[in-house]
């Protein structure tokens, strides 16, 4: 049976892999679309990356400040001192890393502490963009488009339209996925998440869990680092505005939405609530309605994400997941008045037995 | 042999000593209780000798190596293993899974190795498996495999616990009240894991509060009070003494 699960597993990542290599096509080359999954892919890279943070039972709300390290580590490299952007790229992950290796091994602080530093630390991160003349301070920096590769006598990828990018972020979209999974899944996600569940305990059968959580702090702001590195040429220009503890913020509500408890969870998440900003109607302001109503409805409906849906029906039956999740959340006063009204209306008492 | 050296070991909390210049051995083989009433430093000692907590002065001396100030991690897997009174199980982990990872210590790939599945972490995981079957077999806890470790009922999860710290080939495990709020037959059941423990070639040290239990486990027992060493000795010796009866049972009014 478990091979068979497998395999499914596999036909299902098959599939979805051709569909999403032929998508240029089959939408073809709808601009918007294609912005939209670049977009979506960007997400997916920052969301289940921190995630993987999450796992080892930190919060952390400071992603964004590594994907800005990211993106102007790689605009600077390139504009100023002239590198490849592909070792600009490469360079960004390692800065971001570095950087984050530091800021975790500088804040010995745990819990609530750790995650108003991390969320000060991309104000930080922030401010001091804005005040470094050399960084741009307030005002956009330009990056060029990624140098084109040529293979001889074959072909050449010039990064002309977001075909290209579209391209580039699936390839960065399933490393970051393939590694992450393996992690999780190995003896160190096994570890990483003792750490979680008990850090006595997993101090107690070896396991450092200072050093386990500082290295898995650094790994996730490689990846945020890339996608930085990645951001700053797709978007042309990017600015302080860019990296505000806002966007760290909806970070977090893609994890919540999606399930932050499952691998597949952010990655769920980031893609709708990327998809929800970029198709609903309205710009701007009403961005931050959409978000509001879509965390509150996860939390109050469905608090294991919408990774959780396919569970939670099987287990409960469509048409009584809402309700029976009313009924749990509903004070028990509020519940007895509207049983009572209802048996009073002659209601059937079957159904308002419990 | 004597495994553990502990001397002049003091903790204060504040202005209060908990532990106060304790000085004891353990010896390689045996089975050490250490008793007191409530708030005579037990495992305020034990969290000094595990890392846990940072000692005031004194030292700790296990295999030769003064392991004072040491993480507990490093003083894990030098072989000094310990279980705790509460939070004894991963509880979102099945008991498999728990004792698996309580053989943490004796992978000898990198994390690299167990992440990319390299042949020799698939070999060592193999080894491992087979090594994490045969201690649940041996404690009894094999028909709970597949169980999620908080679904399993008090008793088994002090069981668990006892596992997960065996699991790491302790040279000298530390048991915190094993057998705390426990039922009889659960307490018969974990006062047969210490013998087959010892069995192992494990040397234990027991704090116990039931001093019934103490003085059936224990070849050799310390007794505590307000963080001071008042008696050593085997049970026999321990219960006819004048300290220990006024620490349990209060002084006598008439003196």
């Amino acid at each position: 049976m478990a091979v068979r699960r497998i395999s499914s597993t596999k036909v299902i990542l098959t599939l979805l892999a051709a569909v999403l290599l032929a998508m240029p096509v089959i939408i073809s080359q709808d601009p918007r679309l294609l912005h939209t999954f670049v977009m979506a892919g960007l997400a997916i890279i920052l969301a289940t990356s921190n995630r993987l943070v999450y796992f080892t039972g930190s919060v952390h709300f400071g992603h964004i400040a590594f994907y800005a390290i990211g993106a102007y580590t790689a605009v600077l490299l390139v504009t100023k001192l002239g590198v490849l952007f592909w070792f600009a790229f490469l360079a960004a992950g390692v800065v971001a890393g570095i950087v984050a290796l530091a800021f975790a091994a500088a804040t010995k602080v745990k819990g609530f502490y750790f995650t108003l530093l991390t969320l000060a630390f991309v104000e930080v991160v922030r401010l001091t963009i804005t005040f470094t003349p050399a960084l741009g301070a307030s005002r956009a920096m330009r990056c060029p488009p990624p140098n084109p590769i040529t293979i001889p006598h074959l072909f050449t990828i010039e990064f002309a339209t977001r075909v290209e990018y579209y391209y580039f972020i699936l390839v960065l979209v399933a490393i970051t996925l393939v590694v992450l999974y393996l992690i999780e899944k190995s003896q160190v996600g096994a570890a990483l998440s003792g750490i979680a569940q008990s850090e006595p305990l997993a101090e107690s059968i070896g396991i450092n869990a200072a050093r386990h959580k500082v290295l898995t702090f650094s790994i996730c702001a490689v990846f945020a680092g890339l996608a930085g590195a990645f951001y700053a040429p797709y978007a042309t220009v990017i600015g302080p505005s860019n990296f505000t503890i806002w966007a760290s913020v909806i970070i977090w509500f893609q994890m919540v939405v999606g399930g932050a408890d499952s691998f597949w969870g952010p990655v769920i998440g980031a893609v709708s609530l990327v998809f929800l900003r970029e198709f609903m109607p309205g710009t701007g302001a009403y961005e931050n309605i959409y978000y509001a109503v879509a965390v509150l409805a996860t939390l109050f409906f469905l608090p294991g994400g919408l990774v959780s849906l396919p569970r939670v029906v099987r287990q409960k039956g469509s048409k009584g997941m809402v309700s029976l999740r009313l009924r749990e959340r509903l004070p028990k006063r509020v519940l007895a008045s509207l049983v009572a009204r209802r048996e009073k209306q002659g209601g059937k008492g079957d159904t308002a037995s419990r | 042999m004597i495994l553990l050296h502990v001397e002049g070991l003091t903790k204060y909390f504040g202005g209060l000593a908990a532990v106060k210049d304790l000085d004891f051995d353990v010896t390689k083989g045996e089975i050490l209780g250490l008793i007191g009433p409530n708030g005579a430093g037990k495992t305020t000692v034990f969290n000094l000798l595990t890392g846990f907590d940072r000692r005031s002065r004194g030292k700790v001396i296990f295999k030769g190596h003064d392991i004072t100030g040491w993480k507990p991690s490093r003083i894990a897997a030098l072989g000094l293993a310990r279980t705790f009174q509460i939070v004894n199980v991963f509880g979102n982990q099945t008991t498999y899974e728990n004792v698996r990872l309580g053989h943490y210590l004796q992978q000898r790939n990198g994390g690299f190795h167990s992440i990319f599945r390299t042949r020799s972490a698939r070999r060592e995981e193999e080894e491992l498996q087979h090594r994490t079957i045969e201690l649940l077999e041996r404690m009894g806890l094999i028909d709970v495999k597949d169980e999620l470790a908080s679904s399993l009922p008090q008793g088994l999860q002090r069981a668990l616990g006892i596992c997960i710290a065996l699991a790491t080939s302790p040279d000298l495990l530390l048991m915190d009240e094993p057998t705390a709020g426990m039922s009889a037959e659960e307490t018969a059941n974990i006062m047969a894991m210490i013998q087959q423990t010892r069995d192992m070639g494990v040397t234990i040290v027991l704090v116990e509060h039931n001093m019934k239990m103490a003085m059936g486990c224990s070849d050799r027992i310390v007794v505590l009070n307000f963080g001071e060493k008042i008696a050593e000795g085997t049970p026999e010796e321990i219960v006819g003494k004048e300290e220990v009866i006024e620490a349990y049972l209060g002084v006598r009014r008439s003196q």
